[in-house]
């Protein structure tokens, strides 16, 4: 009897220990700063906030900025059950998902919350998260792309600089002449100043609208597997020998200066018209307000060419769910509460950068005075209307990865002064060998 | 007599001596660690050249030596194989001669010559990262330090780090201002080895500065000086931080050497056969230059 009795108490003590064990995603992220930031604007923590709605814990692991992907790339290529839940770039969606790397959403919600969640998004998050029917990850954060400009310059210049309004939009040739008059007129003055800085300068993120402007697409077939006469088509023919121009017949543009370091060169005041993300309008606000920012400054819509159509960059970062975890099922309330309006408006309205989910972005741009004043107004003049019409998403294919390094080297190498037709020609060949090991899969 | 029966009785089963089985055994725990860190990785890398990837069907396919032969097909191999050869060609020599002077010149007990002594071996203390990076930004063609000077000089900007034809040299400068004084400590530490009666011999029989440091010094600082070859060779060959800090592998890959090529292709371009048949590739290539190069120096000895 005394035996039954110990042997029940141990069993009703392990049941009970294993009941009330928490199961924890783990989640790889490169956002530390955000969550920071989510706390300190929103007064509560995102993270705690899930465990207290559905008990499972998160615990995330977070890596340096570029550190992230090769993360994802050793781990996943290990078929490591941790992270559970990892940042995805949305452009390495397909890529990720031919290797393996992420588990696609659509057999863990049901249809009316796949069209939801569809109709609530930016169209062109979606498309690079959708892959014959799937779903491949949950679109979270999103971008989208400006003119800064200084309008001290324009007024030495005696250039009207162009205005917040997409219908006033200025051409690459405007920027061009602008840029160029600009430089001449400071240098007269005895000042070294650049007409015209791409933030992101070289990236294909940034890069790549110049070719679509110019009807040159993605430079990858729609398929997904070929660059041959896609990278090397008449678009991008154009727009690489623009780029080329640019930077070394009209030299308006700085060499040497890295994505990192061009925000800081815009505040210096040395240039004209500084395309970049919205994501700087915290930094250039904080400069201001310091007292650092010499200058007035105004936003104006992404350039376009005169012969093509207004084309801006955009998607961002996704949320994508490992399918070797153990944990699939709390890694998808994971993902759900993070598509929640109210959670996905709080992180719009803490972190500042875009999101996915266009609802819940309209309604805190609608609805807080914020957006009413400058340079906020920019979001409701400029950026809703460039993420619903013009933002046009990077090229679908599974070898996404090789591809934006390499592209990135050929800017980079046109940049600084290598011929742009024998670039493309070069580039393209080395990408359509790399190609191969992916067209099994056709 | 006596002395041959305590040697057999000294002796194993095999004919081995007690004193070397004890010797073995206790070299067995390194031996496991070198088999596991250095001989399996090896022979992994080298089967793992020998399939390919199908991330379309997904699975591996054994290929033989076909990755070798695309490798060997390839312009952008034969591009990393030139630049990393005239990259070695120039900043092993130049290394070596370098801090074997700096070596020669700070060999001393003077107050001065070891506070001099202790600032050569200053960059000893930065990491070739954070060393790559602060030359990244002297070496910057807007606002960069080095460009500033020459512009106050008169002299106009030079594009060091996005010039095709001066990208590898600032490479070479980088690592020689990082790798100059490393070697030179190992080089000092073999000159203080040396016994001050061969100098003194030297002196009493006459022999001018240059004859001492070729007839004594340089003869008897050759173990310190082959190793350092040796080892600033493997270290050159294999060169990633600068590379992958400043110039990634650019610009129109002039700094792409094998090292960097071969990363590019593990972790950017998901082509892990091609890095396993670079890495191969690297190993033999790396060998064989060491192996050239202490034969050559063992030739010298015994000339």
């Amino acid at each position: 009897m005394k035996k039954w009795f110990i042997f029940s108490m141990i069993l009703v003590v392990s049941v009970f220990a294993f009941s009330s064990e928490k199961i924890t995603v783990f989640f790889g992220s490169w956002m530390e700063g955000n969550f920071e930031t989510f706390k300190e604007v929103n007064g509560y923590d995102l993270l705690e906030r899930f465990t207290e709605e559905t008990g499972i814990q998160v615990e995330p692991i977070f890596y340096p900025f570029r550190e992230l992907i090769q993360a994802i790339e050793t781990r996943m290529q290990a078929k490591s059950v941790s992270p559970d839940v990892f940042e995805v770039d949305s452009p390495l969606s397909l890529s990720y998902y031919v290797r393996g790397y992420t588990e696609p959403l659509n057999e863990y919600l049901t249809e009316e919350e796949l069209n939801s969640l569809k109709e609530k998004m930016f169209p062109a998050t979606i498309k690079i998260a959708e892959w014959n029917g799937k779903l491949l990850n949950l679109p979270f954060e999103n971008s989208s792309q400006v003119m800064y400009i200084n309008k001290d310059l324009f007024e030495k210049a005696g250039i009207e600089p162009p205005k917040m309004d997409v219908n006033g939009r200025w051409t690459w040739e405007q920027v061009v002449e602008a840029a160029i008059k600009i430089k001449e007129t400071m240098k007269k003055e005895g000042k070294e100043v650049w007409g015209l800085l791409f933030g992101q300068v070289s990236r294909p993120y940034q890069m790549l609208v110049l070719p679509q402007s110019l009807g040159g697409g993605s430079g990858v077939s729609p398929d997904g597997y070929h660059v041959e006469g896609y990278l090397n088509n008449e678009g991008w023919k154009k727009a690489m020998k623009w780029w080329y121009d640019v930077n070394n017949t009209y030299k308006i543009s700085p060499k040497g200066v890295a994505p990192e370091e061009t925000t800081y060169l815009f505040l210096s005041g040395k240039v004209a018209m500084f395309v970049q993300g919205t994501w700087d309008i915290p930094t250039i606000l904080q400069a201001e307000k310091q007292g650092e920012l010499g200058f007035e400054w105004g936003i104006a819509p992404h350039p376009y060419f005169k012969d093509g159509e207004p084309v801006t960059p955009t998607n961002s970062w996704h949320l994508a769910v490992n399918p070797n975890s153990k944990k699939i099922e709390a890694s998808i309330e994971f993902l759900k509460f993070m598509s929640r309006d109210d959670i996905i408006a709080d992180w719009f309205k803490s972190v500042g950068q875009l999101v996915a989910n266009r609802e819940a972005m309209a309604k805190v741009i609608e609805t807080d005075p914020k957006y009413n004043d400058f340079p906020w107004n920019s979001y409701k003049e400029i950026v809703l209307y460039e993420l619903q019409n013009t933002a046009m998403p990077r090229p679908k294919t599974p070898f996404y990865l090789e591809w934006e390094d390499l592209v990135y080297k050929c800017f980079e190498d046109v940049r600084n002064g290598a011929d742009p037709i024998q670039s493309l020609e070069h580039y393209m060949q080395i990408i359509e060998r790399l190609a191969k090991k992916y067209q099994g899969g056709k | 007599m006596l002395k041959k029966k305590n040697n057999n009785a000294l002796r194993g089963p095999q004919g081995l001596s007690r004193r070397s089985l004890v010797a073995y055994l206790f070299l067995i725990p390194s031996l496991i660690g070198l088999a596991i860190f250095r001989v399996l990785p090896i022979i992994y890398t080298f089967i793992g050249s020998l399939f390919n990837v199908d991330y379309g069907r997904g699975g591996t396919t054994f290929v033989g030596f076909e990755n070798y032969l695309d490798v060997l097909k390839d312009p952008i191999f034969w591009n990393s194989v030139k630049t990393t050869l005239i990259f070695n060609v120039v900043v092993n020599p130049l290394q070596i001669t370098i801090a074997l002077i700096l070596a020669v010149l700070l060999n001393g007990t003077a107050r001065t010559t070891r506070f001099v002594r202790t600032l050569f071996l200053l960059p000893l203390g930065v990491s070739v990262t954070i060393a790559s990076t602060i030359w990244n930004i002297l070496l910057n063609p807007n606002e960069g330090l080095v460009n500033s000077f020459l512009k106050f000089l008169g002299i106009p900007s030079q594009p060091f780090l996005t010039s095709p034809s001066q990208a590898l040299w600032c490479i070479v400068l980088i690592a020689s201002w990082c790798g100059i004084s490393y070697w030179m400590m190992f080089l000092l530490a073999g000159l203080q080895d040396i016994p001050s009666e061969y100098y003194e011999a030297a002196k009493i029989d006459g022999a001018t500065n240059w004859q001492t440091f070729w007839h004594v010094t340089l003869p008897l600082l050759k173990r310190t000086l082959t190793f350092v070859i040796v080892a600033d060779t493997i270290a050159n060959f294999l060169l990633f931080a600068p590379i992958y800090v400043i110039t990634r592998g650019g610009p129109q890959w002039s700094t792409n050497l094998l090292m960097y090529e071969t990363y590019s292709n593990a972790f950017v371009f998901s082509d892990y056969p091609r890095a396993l048949t670079l890495t191969s590739l690297l190993l033999v290539m790396v060998f064989a230059i060491v192996l050239l190069e202490i034969r050559a120096l063992q030739k010298e000895e015994s000339l």
